[in-house]
């Protein structure tokens, strides 16, 4: 064996290994879904709040919030089985961007869960007006991380954008066209780097 | 004796192919056998054959699972494998630096 033969197949391994640390992130569609799905809902409760949906003595917010939980749960299972078959599923990067934005939803999960519970507890109906402006911190924080971990840094600019609705949504929780702003910031925190992240995934080869 | 000793190198890992599927492993593991098969472009065969001997080795580990309703196969890299690839590693860079 040469030294020219250590070196090429020094090169194939570089190669191949950093196919693998390369592997393009599967979580566009959810991004995407996630983002849609936000922007949607934010938009919905805005118009209830502004007089544009019928109030009907408060059932609107269950319906609206309702049928999110509802539509979630199935997208969620839907998106499930399309990217279950996609090549790169167990790549480093794909595997620390399912492990940061799960860890990101039981987050979200216990902030919803703590916020409706006062209102419920201390008969406020502002207090789930303390959700959003989190969970664009969250988005940040997982944007940012999964960014750093996959080696998309292009995502950090997400990241950012996410952290600035973020103090904006602190400061202005309470009024009205928050709402319609947070739908605004989940189609660009969510869906947009959603979109740009499905272009670059591969086809399903099972 | 020359410092340049190709014998200490783990010939079940050295082999073109088998070399590719190790690399492969070490940064996607679990891959199905046809991600893999794409990735080291081998046929059906071939890459089951140089699969066989790294199992033997206890450096891969084979699942047959199902995706949805499509049978798969699924090469997981062990950790005495992960182990054996690291210390060729080693050992192929103190050649080259032997070498120079």
């Amino acid at each position: 064996m040469t030294r020219e033969e250590l070196l090429q197949d020094v090169a194939y391994v570089r190669a191949l290994a950093e196919e693998g640390r390369q592997a393009p992130l599967l979580g566009g569609s959810y991004l995407v879904f996630w983002g849609v799905l936000n922007a949607i809902a934010f938009t919905a409760h805005w118009a209830i709040l502004t007089g544009y949906l019928p109030y009907l003595d408060g059932m609107i917010f269950a319906i609206v919030w309702g049928g999110y939980g509802l539509v979630a749960a199935l997208g969620m299972l839907a998106l499930r089985a399309r990217t279950d078959v996609k090549p790169g599923l167990n790549a480093v990067g794909t595997r620390a961007e399912r492990a940061a934005w799960g860890g990101a939803g039981l987050a979200l999960i216990a902030i919803v869960v703590g916020s409706l519970a006062r209102m419920l507890m201390t008969d406020d109906p502002t207090a789930p007006n303390a959700i959003f402006g989190a969970a664009f911190a969250i988005y940040g924080a997982t944007l940012f991380g999964v960014a750093t971990l996959s080696g998309q840094t292009w995502m950090r600019g997400f990241a950012w954008l996410s952290f600035g609705v973020t103090l904006t949504l602190c400061l202005f929780a309470n009024a009205d066209w928050a709402y319609l702003y947070a739908a605004i910031g989940s189609l660009l925190v969510l869906a947009w780097p959603g979109a740009l992240l499905l272009k670059r995934e591969p086809a399903a080869i099972v | 004796m020359s410092r340049f000793d190709h014998t200490a190198i783990d010939d079940v890992i050295h082999g073109r192919l088998r070399l590719g599927i190790m690399a492969y492993l070490s940064t996607v593991s679990p891959a199905p056998f046809v991600e893999l098969k794409a990735k080291v472009n081998a046929t059906d065969g071939n890459l089951s054959t140089h699969l066989s001997k790294l199992e033997e080795a206890g450096y891969v580990r084979l699942e047959k699972t199902l995706a949805g309703k499509k049978p798969i196969t699924l090469v997981h890299l062990t950790k005495s494998g992960r182990a054996a690839w690291i210390a060729y590693l080693n050992r192929i860079q103190a050649l080259i630096r032997a070498s120079e």
